[in-house]
């Protein structure tokens, strides 16, 4: 059965590697419905980044979960993930496809150009933010807020999901702004029952 | 046919800030007589380093030299490279053999005699062994490995084994009569001229040949 891309999607904290509690969490949001993890660990070896995919494959598979993750194709083919996540800076797309065809490519964007020339490289999906104020990305992003949001879904024709201080009471915004979906990472860690956010969240999105 | 790793490799840093750009880097050193060229770029793969990547992995395939990626087996994949090398902490082994299929190269780092067993036995087919002098390429965690236990290795090891840490002009002689299959350097061969440099190395390795 082929997989959708999510309308939300939970991005790992960055320290998997030291809190192992954050697996079990992801886990349980899993058997809640979470439709998409995201495994963004960007000071993670390679080695132990291998042995989290492989664990985090586990976990999303049960539950047909869209899992994702950023930039280490290899590592996402070793695994079987679903998809691969580039940073606006990183390859094209195209790349990814010519490695594994049926893999869902998603970019990081941070403007309505690279948004297009994303697009039009390829790309399944887009994150586009930061939509609000966020304390995992330092002041040197400015929000972008609900109206480039919306300027960049009425732009591109494939999938938007916001991202950026996203809370379940900001999905309605993100919707009406054209996004087809949201990511997020501190409304999950910073909450110790991300079953009961998983349940915010899609009662949001429904 | 998977080409067999000896003689002189040459390691790029991506990121460190050398004497010339990456590109004519390994222009030169192939120039030179490098017998396989390794690249390491930790931290995101962006689109120019990834560029660099393509054009290295071009040049050394028109001058049939195997080309190798430090940890990235998807980046080894998309520019066709000859094969990766792979530290402790990377990816494993096995798991890189089945991306990369049994034509590819895989070169494994070990410091220890039992490391660089289990890495052959997991499949790789050279092993990158060091660090044998004190090097400021990387912080260490343990001290130099020294000669005499080279010497071992080399004789405990049933593949090719590549020396690698510090090693310059003056200890090269020291190396090849631990019975190295070659040499790995990645700052000893910047300065003065990365062309005359490679060919002072190889001047050296060429005459431990064949013995």
């Amino acid at each position: 059965m082929p997989i959708e891309i999510p309308k939300l999607m939970l991005i790992t904290s960055g320290y998997l590697q030291t809190k192992p509690k954050e697996l079990i969490q992801i886990e349980t949001a899993c058997h809640q419905g979470l439709p998409g993890v995201q495994l963004r660990e960007k000071q993670t070896e390679g080695g132990e980044l291998y042995r989290l995919a492989f664990s985090l494959r586990a976990s999303t598979k049960g539950s047909n979960t869209f899992f994702s993750i950023n930039e280490r194709l290899d590592i996402a083919l070793a695994v079987g993930a679903d998809g691969i996540h580039l940073p606006e800076i990183g390859p094209t797309p195209q790349i990814s496809k010519k490695l594994k065809p049926s893999i869902l490519v998603g970019v990081s964007v941070h403007s309505l150009e690279m948004a297009m020339r994303a697009e039009g490289e390829g790309a399944d999906y887009l994150h586009f933010g930061p939509i609000f104020e966020t304390p995992s990305k330092k002041s040197l992003d400015l929000p972008q807020g609900l109206k480039n949001l919306e300027n960049i879904t009425r732009k591109v024709s494939i999938p938007v999901l916001a991202i950026g201080g996203i809370t379940p009471v900001r999905v309605k915004l993100c919707r009406l702004a054209g996004a087809y979906g949201v990511a997020a990472m501190r409304a999950f860690s910073s909450n110790d029952n991300n079953g009961q956010v998983v349940v915010d969240f899609l009662k949001e999105l429904e | 046919m998977k080409a067999l790793i000896k003689g002189l490799q040459v390691i790029i840093n991506l990121e460190a800030s050398s004497v010339m750009p990456p590109i004519q880097l390994a222009l030169q050193t192939l120039k030179g007589g490098a017998n396989a060229i390794q690249l390491r770029h930790k931290g995101i793969f962006d689109r120019q380093a990834y560029m660099i990547t393509s054009e290295i992995a071009e040049l050394c395939s028109a001058f049939s030299v195997p080309f190798l990626i430090n940890d990235r087996v998807d980046i080894a994949l998309a520019v066709e490279a000859s094969g990766v090398h792979l530290g402790q902490t990377d990816l494993p082994i096995s798991v890189a053999r089945r991306l990369l299929g049994s034509e590819k190269i895989i070169g494994a780092t070990a410091s220890t005699i039992q490391q660089a067993q289990n890495a052959v036995n997991e499949g790789a087919d050279y092993i990158g062994f060091g660090h044998i002098f004190p090097t400021i390429t990387k912080l260490k965690s343990h001290p130099p490995l020294g000669v005499q236990l080279l010497e071992k290795a080399c004789r405990k090891v049933k593949i090719p084994l590549i020396a690698i840490g510090g090693i310059n002009l003056t200890n090269l002689s020291l190396v090849c009569e631990a019975g190295v299959a070659g040499v790995a350097v990645i700052s000893a061969i910047t300065s003065p001229c990365p062309l005359t440099q490679t060919e002072n190395f190889k001047t050296i390795l060429k005459a431990y040949e064949k013995e």
